[in-house]
């Protein structure tokens, strides 16, 4: 997630294309499928940015993973990155392609962490409540952060909506420790 | 024994505590990508604004430099140890700024304002961005309050004017900071009583150290202690340990500082000391920015970065209430290369410039100002009107006299227009010698200037120039205190003056002649 310049160049293309045939949301998954993959196994990523490793033996091992599992298009467009000795920048790219993807489809991805697992009535509540307030999808993504000790945390982009436990008891200590 | 139930204590915790339970807390975030040297790169933080601060995980500042692309340059105002890389930075909202007031006097700062003198906390109500625009045309007027430095030299031939802008460059060890030293404890009169009768209004003091010794420091604050000349000055302090930002946005907290005053209706100096080190540190923050370089490897805006914190000094016009801040910036050569970028850069800036150089300062003529290629280009209209009189025929005399210097060798072989007016050169430079922390009231110095430009010590020998001053003054005190009372109530050399002067002078010679046979 550290490089924009590239990698949103190549997103773009590719969801040009994919918006073209009309399968966005097919490429959006496959991405996603590749960058959890290379993500999973260390050894697949120690390969990817591996600058030692000739880009022909990566093109084959990727083509031998990956044929199958994910769209003709996308194979392409890996094999493209490799050939053109970008393919360390592939899970940034994938994704700028989410980030696209979620723009032009009007979605919000955000995350949502609490100390304890929330009932599915809450997860849907506060789903809800912030569809209502940015008049956006919302895809969310519950997590369970032990440290912030309670209440919630909400990240929604740069923004974040503290609302927790542990945030509040820093708020207290700077307030007594300090004039 | 009375005892308080626990439910009362409990009672007023709650109390005291309430209002700190927030419902919730809203912020923008970055993550570190990289940090290193005193900058680092963040990604997010999309919203934030250009010299915002933005506060890391372990408590250290940040101010915003760069917006780029896909990341923001940040550099880091204290310690990056502990800041790590996929760390969250939160955005502050805040602009740098730092605390002003009079309550800031008499303590030694850094340039975010905090105190580091051990003497506690600064309770200032008010605080004022670092980057202010300077004032515009129709808020100014022409310099036209004198500021006295107390040295003789200066006061006389290159005279600062409450606002101007006047560059003190020089070698290393030709004493730069001496001379700024002694205008600062000048100033002292200028609080007193006796100087409100007068009409002379307080000049508050902002010495600002960038890069130098904590040793080096200490001593100037030790001096100001001493000569009492603490309480009307501020010090802000970013020795060479602190982190180059800091060097860098010193001087624009000084200013500040003194903006304060300049905007209440009252009058400033700022010492920037020097900014040839605050240069070095803009071209290290730069660069580590990765900010294209230019001559010298400095930055291509480095011009501006002086240009904009000079042009803040300023004498408001009477209407925003005549206030005035009076920039002496320092620059230090390397072997007396002026050509260097950053000397002509300031050269160029500022109202004219006082040259120090260390063959001056070996030969003991201490301050080691060559009056040769020294000037002051707004100055003269501040200077009061006896001090013009009295310092025109000096600087002739003093011109001819480097004309004729070269002669000086030949002895008798000369003529006896050229000997005299090498006797006179010879005294008259004798005369403007003046030791460190010995400033000298302007009314003595019209006096003094007066019987060396009318011949008075031609006759004497240069070795007991010293000894006549010195009792010169005592004795114009004791007997003629009038004339120095009428000097600085009328400010001009009229004819009662003018014979008081000359009586005194005649008197006095008649004296001090006969002490010298001894």
């Amino acid at each position: 997630m550290n490089e924009q310049r590239v990698s949103s160049r190549y997103a773009r293309a590719l969801l040009e294309i994919a918006r073209q045939n009309g399968f966005t949301e097919i490429i959006y998954s496959d991405l996603k499928f590749v960058r959890h993959t290379i993500e999973q196994s260390r050894e697949l990523k120690i390969l990817t940015f591996s600058p030692v490793v000739q880009f022909w033996r990566k093109k084959k091992i990727y083509e031998e993973i990956l044929t199958g599992k994910v769209q003709p298009l996308t194979m392409n467009f890996i094999i493209l990155l490799t050939d053109k000795r970008r393919e360390s920048l592939i899970p940034d790219i994938c994704y700028q392609y989410e980030v696209q993807y979620y723009e032009l489809n009007n979605i919000l991805p955000i995350e949502i962490e609490s100390a304890i697992e929330l009932s599915e009535e809450i997860k849907n509540k506060i789903t809800i409540k912030i569809e209502k307030n940015t008049n956006k999808k919302v895809i969310s993504d519950f997590r369970i952060n032990k440290s912030i000790k309670g209440g919630l945390l909400i990240k929604i982009q740069d923004w974040v909506f503290d609302a927790s436990l542990k945030n509040q008891l820093e708020i207290l200590f700077k307030k007594l420790s300090t004039d | 024994m009375v005892d308080v139930r626990p439910e009362e204590i409990s009672a007023i915790l709650r109390r005291q505590l309430t209002g700190y339970e927030k419902e919730a807390d809203i912020y923008e975030v970055g993550t570190v990508l990289q940090v290193g040297d005193g900058v680092a790169r963040i990604y997010g933080l999309s919203k934030v604004m250009v010299s915002e601060l933005v506060e890391f995980p372990n408590g250290t500042l940040g101010m915003v430099l760069n917006l780029e692309e896909d990341n923001v340059g940040v550099m880091l105002f204290g310690d990056e140890r502990g800041v790590k890389e996929g760390d969250t930075v939160r955005r502050t909202k805040r602009i740098a700024s730092v605390p002003v007031g009079m309550k800031l006097l008499g303590r030694v700062v850094n340039p975010l304002g905090i105190p580091i003198d051990g003497n506690g906390p600064v309770n200032t109500t008010k605080s004022l961005p670092i980057e202010r625009k300077a004032p515009g045309v129709i808020f100014r007027q022409p310099v036209k309050e004198p500021l006295q430095t107390g040295l003789k030299m200066i006061d006389a031939l290159i005279p600062i004017g409450r606002g101007q802008r006047e560059l003190i460059i020089g070698d290393r060890q030709t004493g730069k900071t001496a001379i700024a030293l002694d205008t600062i404890i000048n100033q002292k009169y200028t609080h007193t009583e006796e100087a409100k009768k007068h009409g002379i209004n307080p000049v508050y003091c902002i010495y600002v150290a960038i890069g130098q010794k904590g040793s080096t420091v200490a001593n100037v604050v030790s001096y100001l202690k001493e000569f009492g000349a603490l309480d009307y000055t501020i010090v802000v302090a970013a020795n060479a340990s602190d982190p180059a930002p800091l060097q860098f946005i010193g001087p624009y907290c000084g200013c500040s500082m003194g903006e304060f005053f300049r905007d209440n209706g009252m009058h400033s100096l700022v010492i920037y000391d020097d900014l040839s080190k605050q240069a070095a540190a803009y071209r290290q923050v730069s660069l580590l920015l990765r900010r294209p370089p230019g001559r010298e490897a400095y930055p291509g805006d480095i011009f501006y970065l002086h240009s904009r914190l000079l042009e803040r000094a300023a004498k408001f016009s009477d209407k925003e209430g005549g206030g005035t801040l009076t920039a002496l910036p320092i620059i230090e050569t390397q072997a007396g290369d002026v050509a260097a970028y950053i000397p002509t850069n300031v050269i160029s800036i500022t109202d004219g410039q006082i040259y120090l150089e260390p063959n001056l300062f070996n030969a003991g003529i201490r301050p080691a100002m060559n009056i040769g290629i020294s000037v002051s280009r707004v100055g003269g209209n501040a200077q009061n009107k006896a001090m013009k009189k009295v310092a025109g025929p000096l600087k002739l005399d003093l011109a001819q006299y480097r004309e004729l210097e070269a002669f000086a060798k030949f002895g008798s072989d000369l003529d006896k227009a050229t000997l005299a007016q090498l006797t006179r050169g010879a005294r008259l430079t004798e005369i403007l010698k003046q030791k460190q922390f010995s400033p000298i009231p302007v009314d003595k110095q019209i006096a003094l200037m007066w019987t060396a430009t009318n011949g008075y010590l031609d006759v004497l020998p240069i070795e007991s120039l010293v000894r006549f001053q010195e009792e010169y003054f005592q004795f114009m005190e004791s007997n003629y205190n009038n004339i120095l009372t009428l000097l600085i109530e009328k400010k001009e050399l009229n004819d009662e003056v003018v014979i008081g002067l000359k009586k005194a002078a005649d008197d006095f010679t008649a004296l001090f002649k006969k002490t010298l046979g001894r």
